[in-house]
């Protein structure tokens, strides 16, 4: 324990106390940054992102195998064994350049899925639940009947007409994706429109764009954060069913999605083909869950002390 | 002094859808035929039961909500006609404070951004130039200028409604609407509350429409008072006039309910019967005929006028030519 000296109990100075705050230059320093650090889990669940960002991006450079090569004397190896560091498929390919190969298009589909849905479901549900009236009328019918059509069915009809490919998915979940963002942004806007401080900012001369933008969109952070966590595992799971149906990635390429459902298909005798990436999934997912829960507490400034 | 505001005859209406399988809707009339007058640098009061259409009319004046028909006259222009820009300039210069300081400002913005924003959507002044201003409100609505970079949550009651007048302050309005700006306080902070309302007052003569349902308030505050009974004005004259010679039965109820901080004063309060009537049923005639100790036989029938006694206005048949003092003052006990 320190030692209490009588200075200890000297009345802190003004400046001391309000270091923060009492000069100009620092109004609008948000100190984002210090709450962030004590959030433990949040800072825990960045460091395996990052890990897993730098692997997807370099891993592939650090073996002398690449993940399209077959070698079918050495099919279905265990972890370790000569030099595979993940062991090989049933085709002799090597799990470890296929796991962040994989990992790109995953990724890549899931980020980009998400910020569509967010950008596409934020504007559409803050303006139908803002102008609300017939307006929102019109709007929600829309999103009510995209919502009726089984999503087989438009992964289907894609089918015909796109080729396969990361395009053909993103633009399959683009169609579905924002759905429910809009609805849960509109029913939020709903809630947050008649608070006072709207009608008062009204009264005091903001316009349309801003109350969206500035008062209301702030006060449903919260929802929108923790359907956009909702988002990223649906985008990369649905992303292996569309290649399971042949409309994802095609082989040689891999993806999470595919790996795993390779994995299944050996799974009685080779667990470790499933096991190895449905960690990295599951790592993934619940990295992304604990950011959004983090950033969800950090943005709310009625949970600072 | 010059005629800032001038309402008349404001009424809204709302309807009210009677069901899926019965046809026709029921008008409420929130509020039905108001007419009076606020000059620069005056308070006007105005009280009433909950369900008077006090608030109603406070939002109305400023087109929050849009009235079913009436005037309100901002320096001879009617406001009920503007839209857009115009608009949003006429409120540059008619503000309102809420009820509840803890909705009325947002939680995520800092009581700094709260002040400026007004100033820099009507464009008055630079952003450097609105902090500096900021800063000089929040110290005249006496806070400490190290609050400017505080959340919302981080203050009182009291504090969180002196961040809503410094708000207001920053357009330099010349009405503000204060809508029982101190009925979610405790009676202390209501006290520093009411009395930085008169500083600033006397500071920025600006006019204030004071609506409240505590009478104390509002005869510590106002110059003239307006009661208000199931959307009408029933009574409208001077403070002093008003609280030493009350005219309307309903006024007088009012004023015998005020707690007297003496215990030794013993008067007879007079209880009204039963609760103020529904909006979609009002009684026939007078609206406050079923409440009313003095109630007569013409009450029942015939809707009484606003009549004006020497500046002093009141709605009641007992006033009115034709009735039982056929515009005298009555001097029957309380009536």
């Amino acid at each position: 324990m320190k030692d209490l000296t009588k200075e200890s109990f000297e009345p802190l100075k003004n400046k001391d106390i309000y270091q923060d705050t009492n000069s100009l230059p620092l109004f609008y320093r948000q100190n984002l940054a210090k709450k962030f650090k004590k959030n433990k889990l949040a800072i825990l669940s960045l460091i395996i992102l990052s890990i897993i960002i730098i692997l997807v991006i370099l891993g592939p450079f650090f073996v002398p195998f690449n993940y399209y090569e077959q070698d079918y004397q050495n099919t279905n190896l265990p972890p370790g064994d000569k030099g595979h560091i993940f062991g090989t498929d049933s085709l002799g390919r090597d799990i470890f350049s296929r796991l962040w190969i994989g990992g790109r298009v995953s990724l890549f589909i899931a980020i980009i899925v998400t910020l569509l849905s967010m950008i596409i479901g934020i504007i559409y549900g803050s303006v139908a639940g803002y102008y609300g009236g017939r307006v929102d009328n019109i709007m929600m019918r829309i999103v009510d009947i995209l919502l009726a059509i089984p999503g087989l069915l438009i992964n289907i009809m894609l089918l015909v007409v796109l080729k396969p490919g990361i395009t053909t998915i993103i633009i399959a979940f683009g169609i579905t994706g924002w759905l429910n963002m809009a609805r849960i942004v509109r029913g939020q806007v709903l809630q947050v429109k008649e608070q006072e401080y709207v009608l008062a900012a009204r009264i005091l001369g903001a316009d349309n764009k801003r109350i969206i933008l500035k008062h209301i969109i702030p006060n449903i952070i919260g929802p929108i954060i923790v359907e956009m966590t909702l988002i990223i595992p649906s985008a990369i799971f649905g992303e292996a069913f569309l290649s399971y149906i042949g409309l994802g990635v095609r082989p040689p390429m891999a993806s999470w999605g595919t790996l795993a459902s390779e994995g299944i298909k050996a799974m009685r005798f080779y667990p470790f083909q499933l096991i190895i990436p449905g960690v990295v999934i599951s790592l993934t997912i619940l990295s992304f869950n604990l950011l959004g829960d983090g950033l969800r507490d950090i943005l709310d400034p009625r949970l600072e002390r | 002094m010059e005629k800032l505001l001038e309402v008349r005859g404001l009424k809204k209406y709302f309807a009210l859808n009677k069901g899926l399988f019965s046809k026709g809707s029921t008008i409420i009339k929130a509020v039905d035929d108001v007419s009076f007058d606020l000059k620069g640098g005056e308070t006007l009061g105005v009280v009433g039961e909950s369900g008077s259409g006090k608030s109603t009319v406070g939002r109305s004046i400023l087109r929050l909500i849009e009235p079913t028909a009436g005037e309100v006259n901002y320096k001879g222009e009617n406001i009920l006609s503007l839209k857009g820009e115009s608009l949003r300039s006429f409120r540059k210069n008619a503000q309102m404070i809420f009820q509840d300081p803890y909705a009325s400002l947002n939680p995520r913005m800092r009581v700094g951004d709260a002040i400026i924003e007004p100033i820099l959507s009507h464009n008055l002044m630079s952003r450097g130039d609105a902090i500096d201003k900021a800063v000089e409100l929040l110290e005249k609505v006496g806070l400490d200028k190290d609050y400017f970079d505080r959340f919302p949550h981080q203050f009182s009651g009291g504090q969180r409604q002196r961040i809503g007048i410094a708000r207001a302050l920053g357009l330099e309005p010349e009405v503000i609407v204060a809508d029982e700006p101190v009925s979610a306080l405790d009676v202390s902070v209501q006290a520093q509350i009411i009395n930085l309302f008169k500083d600033l007052q006397e500071e920025f003569g600006f006019a204030y429409l004071f609506i409240a349902h505590d009478l104390s308030v509002v005869k510590y505050l106002s110059d003239r008072i307006a009661v208000m009974y199931l959307g009408e004005i029933v009574e409208l004259c001077k403070k002093e006039e008003l609280f030493e010679n009350p005219m309307h039965p309903y006024t007088k109820a009012l004023i015998s309910a005020i707690p007297k901080p003496d215990p030794r004063i013993k008067e007879k309060r007079i209880i009204l019967k039963g609760d103020i009537p529904s909006h979609s049923n009002p009684p026939s005639g007078c609206k406050f005929s079923s409440r009313c100790y003095c109630v007569m036989d013409i009450c029942k029938e015939k809707h009484p006028e606003l009549i004006d006694y020497n500046g002093h206005k009141v709605r009641c048949h007992l006033f009115s030519k034709g009735g039982e003092n056929n515009g005298e003052i009555s001097s029957k006990e309380n009536c």
